[in-house]
Order: structure tokens, then sequence, then C-alpha cells
């Protein structure tokens, strides 16, 4: 789905009295606002699920001793780096602003761009999906060879790249970048 | 009127509050902030988990209207009955501790850190928290320590003493992973675990460090049979003070080879080694034909002297072989060089 049809599903699921009152002029602006800002929480939300279910798989894995005896110090900080930072990635998309300005603010967050917030927050399912299955390929490897390691390291990058992604989205909302 | 519903006054340690009041009627506003969620029940039944946000609740209690029909019909109180759970999604630290066993049975006393936060709101408040109106981290803690020390000392008794020492961050990370699932069963994320400390007996403790230096498990055990000796002689009322002089130093001493004949010097009284040609000080010459004693005085004379250096009495009369001319030894029956009979 694309934000606008995640927008429209939502309106279709409006209640009568819902209708009615968003034509009221004023709190149209406001309802349209709060339907955008609820179409990108689903989005989130999907993206969220996503990520826990890719921690859930590592965690799995590496709950046998005979897997865990297989990895050097260094190899155990490795994944727990990457169970820290998947974790901090998954807080962050869980918990991001809606975005929002008041009256008097300098900048307006305003439909068009709350639209394009879904619109990014869109792309992150794409990138989760990447990530799943990176971590699926990682997961039907030997722990502790060279091969794994070179894996791990590249979800740890990509990891990153999704924190640099959430970034952007606050730039966004600021009217930074488009 | 309809009602304004949130949780407000939370304290640190209150994971869970029960909405206090089930009477919650149509039009009721529930306030859920972004580090909570709200559990939805409607007749007994769970209706849903609120996230962050305004939610306008329904049920079938309607302001006057409810309860002027259920006095009518009789009941005491208003049937329709609906109760909201805040469930707070932060980050909650818990403690553990307890003693276990390594695989070679070594006792073993750890300590630590766990941090978790809700995962699933609906299935913790069904499966831990009931009909509770306040649900604290104390409490949870109380619900959490079976599973945590259990699977602690299941775990670190698959590590040698040493291991347990040298791999904590392996240990705790195997815990962790091990642990996950009985977290998530109930509702909980199990997010980290730290060991802050762990100890072993004295005893343990010394038998560990020299094991670390490279001694060997039976070196360790006769070190301590010297250090239990010695316990027991300071502490034995009869002991005199010379019986740890005379019983310690022994048992200090490494196993000592057999013993090996020594060779004296027969010049200054040197104990050599039985191999030694000359002496190791004076540079005598040590294997030598034995000297003769003096049958007068006694005195030890050099082999071959035929007076006894100290008396002057004749140490030896030397015959000659009537046939070959050899010298022959006084008391010789036949000669030594042609073996002619001489007597």
């Amino acid at each position: 789905m694309n934000e606008k049809e995640y927008t429209e599903k939502i309106k279709k699921e409006m209640g009568l009295f819902e209708k009615i009152i968003s034509y009221i002029p004023g709190y149209r602006g406001y309802k349209e606002k709060e339907i955008r800002r609820e179409s990108d929480r689903l989005v989130r939300m999907e993206v969220v699920n996503r990520l826990k279910a890719t921690k859930n798989t590592i965690r799995r894995k590496f709950a046998n001793p005979t897997v865990i005896q297989k990895l050097s110090n260094e190899d155990s900080w490795r994944l727990e780096t990457l169970m820290s930072r998947l974790d901090r990635v998954t807080q962050r998309i869980d918990k991001a602003v809606a975005g929002y300005a008041g009256i008097f603010d300098a900048i307006k967050v305003k439909e068009d761009k709350l639209d394009d917030i879904i619109q990014y927050d869109l792309n992150l399912i794409e990138k989760t999906e990447s990530l799943k299955a990176d971590t699926e390929k990682i997961i039907s490897m030997e722990p502790g060879e060279n091969e794994w390691r070179n894996s791990m390291d590249e979800l740890i990058s990509k990891i990153e790249e999704i924190d640099d992604f959430i970034n952007k989205r606050s730039e966004i909302l600021r009217g930074l970048v488009k | 009127m309809p009602k304004v519903i949130e949780w407000v006054g939370v304290k640190e340690s209150d994971i869970v509050w029960k909405y206090p009041s089930e009477e919650i009627t149509w039009g009721d506003v529930l306030i859920v902030h972004e580090y909570e969620a709200a559990v939805f029940f409607r007749d007994g039944k769970a209706y849903d988990v609120f996230k962050a946000g305004r939610h306008v609740l329904t049920t079938a209690n309607l302001p006057l209207l409810t309860k002027i029909l259920s006095k009518i019909a009789g009941y005491d109180k208003v049937p329709f009955r609906a109760s909201i759970f805040f469930i707070s999604l932060k980050q909650f630290q818990g403690k553990f501790g307890a003693q276990g066993q390594t695989k070679e049975l070594a006792p073993l006393k750890f300590f630590g850190s766990f941090w978790f936060r809700a995962e699933d709101p609906n299935l913790f408040v069904n499966e831990v928290v009931g009909g509770q109106g306040v649900y604290t981290t104390e409490n949870l803690q109380n619900f959490l320590r079976g599973y945590l020390n259990e699977k602690l000392i299941d775990t670190l008794s698959q590590y040698s003493l040493a291991d347990v020492y040298g791999k904590l961050d392996e240990t705790s990370l195997l815990v962790k992973n091990v642990l996950f699932d009985a977290f998530s069963r109930i509702g909980l994320e199990l997010i980290d675990l730290k060991f802050e400390g762990i100890d072993t007996t004295p005893e343990w403790r010394d038998r560990l460090f020299y094991i670390r230096t490279g001694v060997s498990a039976a070196e360790v055990l006769r070190m301590q049979t010297v250090e239990k000796t010695a316990e027991s002689l300071s502490k034995s009322p009869g002991a005199a003070v010379g019986a740890g002089i005379a019983v310690i130093p022994p048992l200090f001493q490494q196993p000592a080879a057999p013993a090996q004949a020594m060779v004296i010097c027969p010049k200054c009284g040197f104990q050599n080694p039985q191999t030694a040609k000359f002496c190791n000080n004076c540079g005598a010459p040590l294997q030598i034909a034995p000297g003769i004693n003096c049958p007068k005085c006694g005195t030890l004379n050099p082999a071959g002297a035929r007076f006894c250096i100290n008396c002057g009495n004749q140490l030896q009369s030397i015959n000659k072989c009537p046939q070959c001319k050899a010298d022959v030894q006084p008391g010789a029956r036949f000669c030594p060089n042609c073996g002619a009979k001489l007597m």
C-alpha cells in the first residue's frame, strides 16, 4: 500500500459522526492531519513488528550453549552490538514523533509534510525486509567463521543506515529536506 | 458525566496500574501516553490494547440511564463492567542473586542486574498481574526470581570455575538468550542481563589462583594438604612448637629423587657424587685402590706402602716366586703370574 491508500483506508473507517464533524471549518484540517498521523503509525507498527521478528530469530539461534561456545570474545561483542543497535532502531521507530507544530510556529507541519513522512516510513518496510532476509542467511551460517563475521558486520552497517534514515525523518518534519 | 481516564502520579517502580472504577460510561475518554499502553476489558473480556493517543470508549453503560434501569431491575450495582489496566512500557531494572555450582562442583555465588520491558501488555496482564490494582517491579522480581535463578544455576553448572571467571560475557550472553523465551512467554522482553559479581569459597579461590598460574591439580591439592596440616598443628593444644618445624618443611619440599651413595674424598673428607673421578673440593683422585691398615697401630696407609706411616711396622712381606721371580703377597698359595705352587 502507498501513503494515499493508507489514508483512504482510515477515512473509509470513519463513523458517521466523525464524517459530519470533519466538515466543520477548522476541525477539518485537524482531522485530516490526525488521519495521516494514524496512517503513519500503522506503517511504523508494521516496521516495528518486522524488526522484532528479526530480533527474536537471532535470540533463538543463540540460546544454544553449543552455538555460543563457537564464538570468540570478539564475536560475542559483535552479536551484542547487533542486538543493542537493533533494539535501539526498533524503539526509535516505535516511539517516533507523530509530527506537529503550534499555530504560530515558524515551521508548519501540514498535510503534505505528513504525507511525505508516511512515504518515507513506507521505505522503511523495504529496508526491514532486506534486513530480515540477511538475518535468515546469517542464521544458516556456521557462527564464528570469517564468512559469518563479515555478514554480521554488513548487517550492523545496514542497521546503522536505518538509524541514519530515522534521523532524516525529523529533518523532513522541520522542513530541512523534502 | 463522561470522564477523562489517565494514569497520573506514576511511581518509579510501578509497572501496572488498574483504573480503580469499573463503571466506565459510554463516551469516557482514555488518554494513553507514549510510554504506556492500556488494556481495555469490557464485560470481563480483553477488548483491545490502546497505544498512545486519545480514545473515546464505548460501553453499554450510558450515563444516568443505566443507573435508573439497574435500580428498576434490582441490581445492586451497574451490571455493565469495564476495566482499564495501564502498563508502563519503559525499561525496568531487576536484581538477581543465588548460589550454584560449577562443572567441578565448586560452589559459586553470583549476583547481577537485568533489564526488561513489557512487550505484550495483554499477555502480561492476563498471565502475571491478574486483578491486582497495583503491580510493582518488586512484585515482578519475586515472580521472576525462580525463572532467573533456575536458568542461571543450570547454565553455570556447564562451565568450569576458570571458565566462569574467564568467560563471564559468554555466560551472560547465553543466559540472556535462553531466558528470552521464558520472559516472552509472560509478555515481557528481556533487554539485557549483566553479572555484577561472582564469588566462590576462599578454598576454591586459592585453587583457581594456582590453576591459572599453570600448576597442576595434583600440585594444588598437595599445597592444600600442607596448608591444612599447618592449620591443624596450630590448633592442636598438645602440639609443641617444634612439631611444625619438623613436619611442615618436608611437605613443602618437592618430591625428592632417591638418595644416591656418595664417595668421601680420602684427602679432604668432601662428599662427592658416586660417578666423580676427582674430588670436587680438592681435586684429589677418588677412584684409587684401597689403602692398607697397619696390623699394629691400625693407621690407614696408602695402597702399595710397605711400612706404616705412623709406627714404621712392616706392612707386607714381599716374597718372590721361585719359578718366575714375580712378587707374591705373603700367604699366597699360588703365584699370581705363573701359577706355580708356593706352599
